[in-house]
């Protein structure tokens, strides 16, 4: 067995692995940091215990063949969508519930999951045509497959993480042989359906799109989560005031600092040094997961690291373009560093597909 | 498949992989951007604001002025009190003092915790409240153990103090913090915010604005725990201004004590000005409960207990005033001709009018009464045939003219007119016609007539000073007119008392306290006191029965009212109490006993020497006109 696993273990990417490590590790002592005065919960023991079993998921997902996992498409599918239909009932039934899945001492997002199971599907249906240019029935089915978990989540509702599905099939299309002409439809069709959308968006996310807009213009209410983000990572400045300093964080100015504004917390406390090192290794993971996409054995691989890929740069854009001010505020988490173990499971899970392509390049 | 084939197919996927290398790469380019703009860039900006974030604003409470008696005694004040708290980042560090604590500040086992759970949904830079109002023992308990609390910060603040605790407690009113109503209408001025405290009922209402001072503040910076670290600016408050009212709380005291533990109200007014020397109702409340947080299940049993302890019974009640209205019935009388002091009825107990027996109170009758007589003895059937005499609408005019069934403009809030009853006003208000027998009930004060306390005294005493009606008013007119709110004038009938009905009449009030008539009990020695009893029937006879039946023996409502001495009367009172039977064994010894306290102080050092009373029942028969 060590002799067949030796050569596996060889070609596993540990730079990546190392890089995603350190990001969670600022991640578990930020979270210390922005929740240390809570009486409740220890909410870095618990991010601990998620990164542990964040690494445990990443190796079975790891040890088996893509290829293989690939063949249980269908079954992941039908789970992911099952259990978003679930997550409705059980918000009509239990109140006060919403996106999640009480199961014992956790709460299960399968939104969060969704987004594997789309990577998934996508990557499986893409690599399985043998055409050089997409037809439209591809493309129509491709959307459909899309289109079905996203209206599930849209209904909970929650937009933030519904566009999440969007980079995949985006991505997906593109690289699967979208014609150029297509493309620029596509972008002109996007354009056309955000505009129309605006007209269907419930109030309080055009409220939320408003402020993003203009942050004063509310200075108490959704601006000020966005202000007092800004103040946080400004007052930083280059070096931080220090891990456990930071007093927009410790003065309980900054609202969901351990969750979706964690990074604001990495800003003031460690400065545009931190901050940049934290984006420097977010880019480093993206870059060579290209690379593995690059050298990849077959259509399959490329498709599900790219998917990956798109997921985890969709939301390192839209967290932090929130934090510093260039996005609106949605509940996006960033991965690796914000506190929540269905966000840590699965980043651990794509970066398990991307590793997982990457050991098996060579390997025939 | 070939395997060429394979990887010519993974190579056009392959070949787009620069798009999105490119388009990831400008993302980051574009992120790394909004960094260095906010972080670097405009870093001075936000880094000014977030100290502005550390920088803290403390209210510093102004005290409210004293309210005094008229002779500067307190009937309102401040007490020192302290608040006892923790920013929420030490709160970690209380966590294993919590068992000293509890047992230190004298709480429940797990009071603390639950107090702490309650406020940590309230915004987490705002300290959170251990406990308020903390006593001198508490501080001396914390100071003590300041090694094992670091952490608990102390602050003062004024809480307003009634010493006197129920006394005078509808007069006084009491405080609160400002309603989010309030706030909203404006009613407290443009300045009020939110937090402030402010009066609510009687004078600490009326007289908010002299009361209630402006708060000062204290802006601090704190670190990043929250504590103060500097004091960057100090405005002290201005306190409120003290408030001088015209009780006089040993008068006021007296009439609590003779009340005992009825319900009721007792008026007393120096009707030469109209300053009200005393005004209490039963039952009362202690504002001092209002002052420190009042529970909510404390409140609703203020508002809900149906004896109705927040009603200022002196000004916000009317009630028929009974055998009282004789006063009035006979004024009307002797103003419009109709009764002479030589006319006399006879009283068999009874008289029959418009096909209806009247009754006497006094089942034998009193056999022949003249007006004199009929005053002391309260003879019902002489003021029976005196109303029919005079009809509705001429008792309406001179009972008008004395200032009943109007405000009287006392300054306090909520006054009820009263009703003197008149066919147009039943017209209006039921839309049904009078009927003559009507006339008769409010001949001797039954039916629609009712009045307030208040409008009793100022009547008695305005008949007393021959017909001048001074407004009643709690705060002497100079400080109401340094306070910007001006006196209304006395008013005088027109046209007015002739001095015979007022000699007349006064000297059957006098009779009514000193010759043997109703009203004895309420004799002050050598102070010449003149007064009338009433007794008002609440109920029917058949519900009276009823409830005797029942156990629960009904009483009658009680009056008396009156005023001293006879001549250039000083003090002018009405009292009445709730189901206190008869007017003179329970409503008479509480004017007694507020008289008796003036005559004591202001009369007895340097006894006048009142006129004999027979001198001017002497001088009547000249004056005798018609």
């Amino acid at each position: 067995m060590p002799k067949q696993i030796l050569p596996y273990l060889k070609q596993c990417d540990w730079v990546m692995l190392s890089l995603a490590l350190a990001i969670a590790a600022v991640g578990v002592v930020e979270i210390y940091s922005a929740t240390q005065y809570e009486l409740s919960e220890s909410f870095y023991v618990k991010q601990i215990y998620f990164i542990i079993l964040g690494l445990v998921v990443l190796a079975l997902v790891v040890s088996l063949d893509y290829r293989l996992l690939s063949q249980q498409v269908p079954y992941i599918y039908l789970v992911a969508v099952l259990s978003l239909l679930l997550v409705l009932f059980i918000a009509a039934a239990i109140h006060g519930t919403r996106g999640w899945i009480p199961l014992g001492a956790f709460k299960i997002q399968p939104a969060e999951f969704a987004k594997v199971a789309i990577v998934l599907t996508l990557s499986r249906f893409l690599s399985e045509n043998r055409t050089h240019f997409l037809t439209s029935s591809h493309i129509i089915k491709a959307c459909l497959l899309v289109g079905l978990p996203l209206g599930l989540i849209l209904l909970q509702p929650d937009l933030g993480s519904a566009i999440t599905l969007a980079p995949p099939l985006a991505v997906g299309l593109v690289l699967g042989g979208l014609r150029r002409r297509w493309i620029l439809a596509g972008v002109v069709v996007v354009t056309l359906i955000s505009a129309a959308g605006w007209y269907s968006l419930k109030p309080y996310q055009k409220e939320r799109v408003y402020t993003f807009l203009e942050p004063e213009r509310d200075p108490s209410g959704q601006g000020y989560q966005a202000i007092q983000s800004r103040i946080a990572m400004g007052s930083g400045g280059l070096l931080g005031k220090g891990v456990t300093q930071g007093s927009q964080t410790a003065l309980g100015f900054l609202p969901e600092s351990h969750t979706d504004f964690i990074f604001s917390v990495v800003g003031e406390e460690l400065g545009f040094a931190g901050s940049f090192i934290i984006l420097a290794f977010y880019f480093l993971i993206i870059m060579r997961s290209i690379r593995i996409a690059q050298t990849a054995r077959d259509k399959l691989g490329v498709f599900l690291v790219l998917g990956s890929v798109s997921v985890l740069f969709f939301h390192i854009l839209v967290n932090v373009g929130m934090v510093v001010g260039l996005a609106p505020i949605t509940g996006i988490p960033l991965p690796l560093l914000s506190y929540g173990g269905s966000s840590m499971l699965t980043t651990f899970i794509l970066l398990g597909l991307i590793i997982n392509v990457g050991m098996r390049r060579y390997i025939y | 498949m070939q395997l060429r084939d394979f990887y010519k197919d993974k190579e056009a996927a392959q070949a787009r992989i620069p798009i999105l290398q490119v388009s990831i790469i400008l993302g980051f380019l574009l992120l790394l951007a909004g960094l260095w703009k906010v972080q670097i860039l405009r870093h001075n900006h936000y880094a000014a604001r977030a100290e502005q974030n550390q920088i803290r604003s403390i209210r510093w409470v102004a005290p409210r002025g004293k309210i005094l008696d008229r002779y500067g005694r307190p009937l309102a004040n401040n007490r020192r009190s302290y608040t006892l708290s923790v920013t929420r980042k030490d709160l970690s560090e209380l966590e294993s003092s919590l068992d000293l604590l509890t047992e230190g500040l004298q709480f429940e086992p797990g009071f603390l915790k639950s107090q702490i759970e309650k406020q940590l949904g309230r915004p987490r830079h705002l300290p959170l409240v251990l406990k308020e109002d903390a006593g001198i023992g508490d501080i001396s308990f914390i100071e003590a153990h300041r090694q094992e609390l670091p952490a608990i910060q102390v602050v003062p603040h004024p809480i307003r103090n009634y010493p006197e605790d129920e006394v005078a407690a509808h007069l006084l009113g009491y405080v609160t913090e400002i309603s989010e109503n309030q706030l909203e209408s404006g009613i407290f001025g443009d300045t009020a915010k939110p937090g402030d405290i402010v009066g609510q009922k009687g004078v600490e209402r009326v007289y908010d604005h002299i009361l209630r001072g402006v708060d000062g503040k204290k802006t601090v910076r704190v670190d990043s725990r929250g504590r103060e670290i500097e004091t960057i600016d100090m405005i002290p408050p201005y306190a409120g201004n003290n408030l001088r009212l015209t009780i006089d709380i040993d008068i006021q005291r007296a009439a609590e004590r003779a009340f005992g533990d009825k319900a009721g109200a007792a008026v007393a007014v120096d009707p030469k000005t109209g300053e009200v020397l005393c005004l209490l109702s039963r039952p009362a409340f202690d504002p001092n409960s209002f002052a420190t947080r009042i529970t909510r299940q404390k409140w609703d049993q203020l508002l809900l207990d149906p004896q109705k302890p927040m009603q200022n019974r002196a000004i916000q009640s009317r009630f028929p005033p009974g055998s009282v209205f004789k006063i009035f019935l006979a004024v009307a009388g002797l103003q419009e001709g109709v009764l002479t002091p030589t006319h006399t009825e006879y009283c068999t107990g009874g008289t029959r009018i418009y096909g209806r027996r009247f009754a006497c109170w006094k089942k034998e009758g009193h056999g022949t009464v003249n007006l004199h007589s009929a005053i002391v003895s309260s003879c019902n059937v002489f003021f029976y045939r005196l109303g029919r005499k005079l009809g509705i609408d001429k008792i309406a005019v001179h009972a008008k003219a004395m200032g009943l069934g109007y405000k009287t403009g006392i300054d306090l809030l909520g006054e009820d007119p009263g009703v003197i009853p008149s066919p147009e006003w039943k017209r209006r208000i039921y839309n049904a016609n009078w009927y003559p027998g009507e006339t008769i009930s409010v001949a001797v004060g039954q039916g629609a007539v009712s009045l307030t306390p208040i409008q009793l005294a100022r009547a008695l005493g305005g008949l007393g000073m021959g017909g001048v009606y001074n407004v009643p008013h709690v705060v002497p007119f100079e400080d109401r007119t340094r306070a910007g709110t001006r006196l209304p004038a006395a008013f005088k009938p027109d046209p007015p008392l002739e001095p015979r009905t007022v000699r007349l009449i006064s000297q059957g009030l006098w009779g009514v306290v000193n010759e043997f008539g109703t009203g004895r009990r309420a004799a002050v020695q050598g102070f010449d006191v003149c007064g009338k009893t009433g007794t008002a029937q609440v109920i029917s006879w058949e519900g009276r029965a009823r409830l005797k039946s029942e156990g629960e023996p009904f009483q009658d409502n009680a009056w008396f009212v009156g005023f001293a001495p006879r001549d250039l009367p000083e003090i002018a009172a009405a009292v009445f109490v709730e189901q206190g039977g008869s007017g003179g064994t329970s409503a008479a010894p509480v004017l007694q006993a507020m008289f008796q306290v003036y005559f004591d102080k202001h009369k007895k050092k340097q006894p006048q020497p009142g006129v004999p009373s027979e001198q001017i029942t002497f001088s009547l028969p000249s004056e005798r006109v018609n």
